[in-house]
Parts: C-alpha cells; structure tokens; sequence
C-alpha cells in the first residue's frame, strides 16, 4: 500500500499526478476529504456575482476607452463608387465636418482649461488667508454656517459634509470659474487637503468622463499634471473634489457629503 | 500584445471572477467593489501588455493582487514581511488531525456564507491560495506569479489551508450542533 504526503495528495487533486492504485486507506480517506472541501467551496462562491451596477459601471469605463474610434469602419456596397466620387464628397465633408471638428477641438481645450482652473482654486485654498487677503473666505468649524455663507453668495443652497469620521471643514471660498463666481471649501481628511468646488456645469463639461464608483455612489473621475479630480452630483450641483490625493481619498469628503449632509438653516 | 478593443471579449467574462476573490480578500464587498474596479481600470489600461493566449483571469488576479498590496499599503497597514523559510516554521505547529466519517454529508449542514466565511478565518496567504486553486482552478504555477512565491510555497499553503478550513469548520459544525464535542 502507499502512503502520500499532504503535498502529493495535492498533485492528485489538481490532477498532477495520478492516484496510486493501491493508495492506502488513511491516505484515501484524506484525498476523498480534500475534494469534498474543494467541491463545497466551489459550490459556496458559485452564486457570489458582480452586482449589476459595478458591471454597468465597468462596461461603461470600457466602451469610453474602446468607443467610437475603434470601432469596425461599417462596410457597404457603395464604397467602390465613393472612391470614384471621393475629391467632390471630400469637398463636402470638409465644410461639414470641419464645424463640428473645431467646436470638438475646443471643446477638449475647454476642459483643460476647466481643469487648469479648478487646479489654480484648489492651490488659491490652500494659501493662507493673509497671503491670499482678496479672496472672500469664511472659517471653518461651523458647518451650518459655512453653508449658508456660500449659498448666499451663489443664490442657491449649497451643502457640506458634516464633519467627522476623520474629515475636518477648514474654510469655505469663494472663487471664479469660467469668469463667473463659484462656491468652494477646504476639507481635511486623514492630512490630505480636498477643495470641493461647486459648480453648476455637469462633470463630463469639465472633461471628467470616467465613471467610477465609490460605496456605491456613481462619481467621475479625471487627472491632470497637477490634481485629481472626482465629482459628484447632488442637489442641482456638480461637487469636485480636487486636490493632489487618490481618487479614493477624494471619495471620502464626497460620500460624506451624499449621506451625512449640513445644509443651512432655515430662518 | 492585445488590442484593447478585444478587452470586452477577453476580460470582461472574468468580471465575476474577479469580484469573487476581490472579496475572498477583503472580506467586505463594498471595498471589494472598489478593488474589482480599480484592478479593470488598470487592467484595461495596461492591456497592451497582456499576451494574447495566456490566462487572461491569471492576468487579472495578479493585478488585482498587486493593487490590493498598493492600497494596504498606501493605508499603512501591511505588516513587515516574513521570510517564507521563517513562516513555515511558525506555522509548522502539529495539530491533532480531525476525522470525519463522511466529509460531504457533514459540509452539506453549512450555508454557503459560513462556508465563504470559514475561509475568510484563514490568513491571507492561505486563503487566497487556496481560493484560487480550488475555487478558480488556476493552477499552481499561475498562482505562485500571481503571490510572488515559489510554486513549493504554494503547495504547502494550499495543504496547510485546507487542514486549516478543515478544523475551522470542524469547531463550527460542533459549536452548531452539526458534531459532538470528542
């Protein structure tokens, strides 16, 4: 009869080697006890799936990076006459398509510019207020306030994190985005420093196209050379996040503001 | 090299996978669900590196692998590493050997969830090991690529994993009054 080691025993359930024909009993009884762990483990993770909204968002993040330039050219009958044709359809396409092209060429330049902006707020928040002394600034500590403060000044309610669970309010500033006046406020969480900057454009304007989805919260994400950015939208507003932490330390402020949010009070 | 248009073909099918030991390792899913979609973002990402016709779910378990490893780290909470020769002493213990009479009739009294989390007891290196041989059927060699060890290493965990689930289980089916107490 021959005995095998655990480690042989192994090699015969990941089919590696062959079972001895005259394997002893203790052995035997072993290998039969490995495939029943192996087969109830298997049967135990068979249901576990991706939910449905992290697939969505994974195959959104796919067709985004895959799209429309890589799809397959749709190939149809005509295209021997459009050769014969092409000098004058060429004509054509250059006025039709030039518009469109340049207004797109911009459009990418604009979101640069967007970004450059909410980069140059973030570093403006960052300054000390004595250093900085035109910028229109309300101390942190009290969340109700602050929100009230910045929404004064926009005409709109804006909303804040209420802080804890390791992120502090730090001060709320008023900035200029796209020439016109825009809310913002530094948070602090875990020693990084986040500027949220409330806009009323959506984030795919602002070039942040890739979804992302964080404690279940849907958000989008983008990065330059001097910042990452993820926002989020809420109430009417668009919320950025914008500093020089991970897109998962920027989640953080953002997921507190969706589920433990100050707004100002109502007198 | 791929072509990342093919990504929706070769990767995506391993999305479940993927989650899968995205929450045998972090034991809780909203962080596995942030780990799966981080290791796809990198994943597509860097597919022109991917070599067509290999393991794709091994290239994939290996990113999310090492993205774990990041974000422990980047958290500050990955212990000092322990030299594989100094681990295998310290865990060679003896353990008295459990016997069961019949192993299939006894595993069928647990739920699927006390199963998964029997496994989640086991250490990291252990647990993952062994959730990726027998759980994805990835082979030895692809799963020492993927843990950075040597494919001896990854026998002896897969062995001391299993004796390790065994005896978990084992405390559980006597705590539940599926066995007596010996």
């Amino acid at each position: 009869m021959t005995p095998l080691s655990d480690e042989q025993l192994e090699d015969v359930l990941q089919g590696r080697a062959d079972q001895p024909e005259d394997l002893d009993s203790t052995s035997a009884a072993k290998l039969t006890e490995m495939k029943a762990i192996q087969a109830r483990l298997q049967h135990a993770f068979a249901s576990v799936q991706a939910p449905d909204r992290l697939r969505t968002t994974i195959e959104q993040q796919v067709t985004d990076a895959t799209g429309p330039r890589n799809q397959d050219k749709p190939r149809t009958v005509f295209t021997q006459r459009f050769r014969r044709l092409w000098p004058a359809v060429a004509a054509a396409a250059m006025l039709l398509v030039g518009i469109p092209l340049l207004s797109v060429a911009f459009s990418g330049d604009s979101t640069a510019v967007a970004q450059t902006e909410l980069a140059e707020i973030h570093e403006s928040n960052l300054k000390p207020h004595d250093h900085n002394p035109s910028q229109e600034r309300f101390p942190g500590g009290q969340p109700c306030e602050m929100a009230g403060w910045m929404s004064e000044r926009v005409g709109k309610t804006v909303a804040v994190p209420t802080p804890g669970d390791g992120m502090e309010l730090q001060a709320s500033c008023m900035a200029s985005f796209r020439n016109e006046k825009v809310a913002s406020y530094l948070v602090l969480f875990d020693g990084n420093s986040i500027s949220i900057v409330v806009l009323k454009e959506q984030p795919r304007d602002l070039g942040l196209i890739a979804a992302r989805m964080f404690a279940g919260h849907r958000m989008n994400a983008g990065t330059s050379d001097k910042c990452n950015f993820l926002a989020v939208r809420f109430e009417g507003w668009t919320y950025v996040a914008v500093g020089e932490a991970s897109h998962e330390v920027l989640a953080k402020p953002l997921v507190r503001l969706l589920t433990a949010t100050t707004r100002p009070d109502r007198k | 090299m791929a072509d990342v248009k093919d990504f929706q073909k070769i990767a995506m099918p391993h999305l479940d996978s993927v989650f899968r030991a995205a929450l045998a390792k972090t034991r809780n899913r909203t962080t596995a669900e942030d780990l799966t979609q981080t290791t796809f973002a990198k994943a597509l990402q860097r597919f022109d590196t991917y070599r067509e016709g290999s393991n794709c779910k091994a290239w994939l378990m290996r990113i999310l692998h090492n993205t774990w490893i990041d974000q422990l780290r980047h958290r500050k909470v990955v212990g000092p590493e322990v030299p594989v020769e100094e681990e295998l002493i310290e865990q060679d213990e003896p353990v008295e050997p459990t016997s069961w009479s019949d192993a299939s009739d006894m595993l069928e009294n647990f739920s699927d969830e006390q199963v998964i989390r029997a496994l989640g007891e086991l250490p990291e290196d252990q647990r993952m090991t062994l959730f990726l041989i027998d759980v994805e059927g990835l082979s030895q060699e692809e799963v020492a690529e993927i843990t950075d060890v040597p494919v001896g290493t990854v026998k002896s965990r897969t062995s001391r994993a299993r004796s390790a689930l065994k005896e978990r289980l084992h405390e559980h089916a006597i705590d539940l009054g599926f066995m007596g107490r010996e």
